[in-house]
């Protein structure tokens, strides 16, 4: 359901469309084009691409033969995503025309464009191939090589077929917006995804001005050059200068701005040993962590082990990221056992259950860690079924290993650990899919240690942690976030001391 | 340009995509669902290309309403200034 009145436009794409665009664009940049990336990442499913969204928008904008667009500007607030419905409210002036897509209430992108008198009609583009530009993969540019204002040059057409098949399907040439004009954005999400600043980017504004539309295209390639004319630290924000021509006649001119993700620390295993030295106290027990190929469920597991305990790291489809965590800690590296599946899956929950009777002593401590990716959401219609999807999903992550794992903590007395969110004691006002899951998964834990009063019970509520989830490109959303290997300490430590069956120890001061 | 609520008020409805009339003297980051902490950056930028000031990072962390907007960018206009 959403709440789209009726008779506004709307938008919304499939992963299909992603794929499509990705061959004409030429834009791989793995936020968009690989799920397993964009898992990793703080929107943890892919991302559509911002030129898609914008050309989407142009193709809702009223018929007006005879124009042809002049300037466009495109800000992007917020990303989209598949299976969406997006609302697109237009506003016409004699100057401009200006289109704000929201989601539900929420506004997510906002377009301006003006036109004046021209010819956007599909011309014959020929039998040409496409141009593929330099790069198949993307720049790795981060914070300092921006700062030495790289450029980048090259050419760029996409598959002439292709482009005005797209173009016809949207019929943006009824809009005012020509193959060239389309292939020119197409090639401003190439430029900020795969050159400047490459793999890391978010791309914030789009904002192009075309001269010399007058020219015939016959589906020539496209010249352009490229520069970052400023970096700014604070905001981690890339500005880029470029031009775009055709037959040496400058045909656009681009002013871009792209938010770059930070890369976060990679020496976490290390960090946690400085804080939680090695020592044999868990030596012969077993645990198991779900979500512990990474952040805090990896330095759970890594400090379990560092007190000598066999750990069982249950992760979904992070292999190659399990395997880096293993490799940080040589030391005990052998005691990390690796446990792909779903814990959400009760069936393949007690197939474990069977190898731990068959291949360990039992289970002794149980950590449930396992988290679905975080991203605002508001509370309305348009929301309401991610919202109880989300809570549903996040619960099931929860009461499945309790319920199919808790009898075998039970028989050897041991511990489970549920990670909550200081979020219970102080909601935020974007997360309330978030806020509701923790808080369910509070009273999974209580009604736990009712039915398991042999088994101890530990709730840790931690404050916003800075891991791949939660890794905004705004320096100050990652200001006052605690590193998850502070937590991952505090949390072990607690685990040494003696623990109360029945009763639910709660966590939620973490010190280093 | 003189940072008062007025040309305050331009900059956020066009950050925001309100119209002027929505945003009223008790504005803030807890009223608007719309300034998430992304948005918040862009803010950001734009206060300082439209009123040609450059902001510290802790300033930046509490301008989060209005007021607080004005009166933070007028210490900037101000010192500028004298």
């Amino acid at each position: 359901m959403n709440d789209v009145p009726p008779g506004r436009p709307v938008i919304r794409f499939s992963a299909a469309d992603l794929d499509l665009f990705r061959e004409l664009s030429f834009d791989a940049n793995p936020l968009h084009a690989s799920d397993d990336y964009a898992r990793k990442s703080p929107y943890g499913e892919r991302v559509v691409f911002g030129a898609l969204g914008a050309l989407a928008v142009l193709g809702k904008f009223p018929w007006q033969p005879g124009q042809l667009l002049r300037e466009l500007t495109a800000d992007f607030h917020s990303p989209l995503f598949v299976g969406v419905d997006y609302a697109v409210e237009i506003e016409e002036s004699s100057k401009r025309t200006v289109a704000t897509v929201f989601d539900g209430r929420d506004m997510v992108m906002r377009l301006v464009a003006s036109f004046g008198s021209g010819d956007a009609r599909v011309s014959d583009v020929g039998a040409l191939t496409a141009v593929a530009p330099a790069r198949a993969k993307p720049a790795q540019h981060d914070s300092e090589s921006l700062s030495r204002q790289p450029t980048a040059e090259g050419t760029y057409r996409p598959q002439p077929d292709a482009l005005k098949a797209f173009v016809s399907s949207h019929r943006l040439a009824e809009r005012g917006v020509s193959p060239m004009q389309a292939a020119v954005v197409m090639w401003c999400s190439y430029l900020i995804g795969m050159e400047l600043p490459g793999e890391r980017a978010l791309f914030s504004r789009l904002k192009l001005g075309f001269e010399n539309q007058t020219m015939p295209w016959s589906g020539e390639a496209i010249a352009y050059t490229a520069r970052v004319s400023s970096f700014d630290a604070r905001f981690n924000l890339a500005k880029i200068d470029a031009q775009l021509r055709l037959s040496e006649s400058v045909v656009a001119v681009a002013d871009l701005r792209a938010f770059v993700r930070a890369d976060l620390p990679r020496e976490g295993g290390r960090h946690l040993a400085r804080l939680l030295p090695a020592s044999d106290a868990l030596t012969g027990r077993v645990a198991l962590v779900t979500g512990a190929s990474r952040g805090l469920g990896a330095r759970l597991a890594q400090g379990l082990a560092l007190q000598g305990c066999t750990v069982l790291c249950n992760f979904r489809r992070g292999r190659d990221d399990f395997d880096q965590m293993a490799r940080e800690l040589p030391e005990v590296a052998e005691r990390l056992v690796p446990l792909q599946g779903d814990a959400a899956d009760a069936e393949w929950c007690m197939e474990v259950r069977g190898r731990i009777a068959s291949d360990f002593p039992g289970l002794d401590l149980l950590v449930c860690n396992a988290a679905l990716s975080l991203r605002s959401m508001g509370m309305h219609a348009n929301f309401a079924r991610r919202i109880a999807d989300y809570v549903a999903q996040s619960v099931a992550l929860v009461s499945t290993p309790l319920s199919c794992w808790l009898e075998a903590v039970a028989e050897r007395g041991g511990t489970a650990v549920v990670i909550s969110s200081s979020v219970v004691e102080q909601p935020v006002a974007e997360w309330p899919h978030y806020v509701s899951a923790k808080h369910a998964v509070e009273g999974l834990t209580a009604v736990a240690a009712l039915q398991y009063p042999s088994v101890s019970f530990m709730l840790v509520r931690p404050p916003r942690l800075l891991t791949d989830l939660t890794n905004s490109p705004s320096p100050m959303a990652r200001e006052g976030t605690l590193a998850p290997e502070v937590v991952a300490a505090t949390t072990v430590r607690s685990l040494l001391q003696t623990a109360t069956p029945g009763h639910v120890q709660l966590l939620r001061s973490f010190e280093s | 340009m003189e940072p008062t609520a007025e040309t305050v008020r331009d900059v956020l409805a066009d950050i925001f995509g309100l119209d002027i009339n929505e945003i009223g003297d008790d504005f803030s980051q807890q009223t608007c669902r719309r300034w998430t902490s992304l948005q918040h950056m862009t803010l950001m930028v734009a206060l300082e290309e439209h009123f040609g000031v450059h902001l510290s990072m802790a300033d930046m962390t509490t301008m989060k309403s209005l007021r607080e907007i004005v009166s933070t960018l007028a210490n900037y206009v101000g010192a500028a200034a004298a």
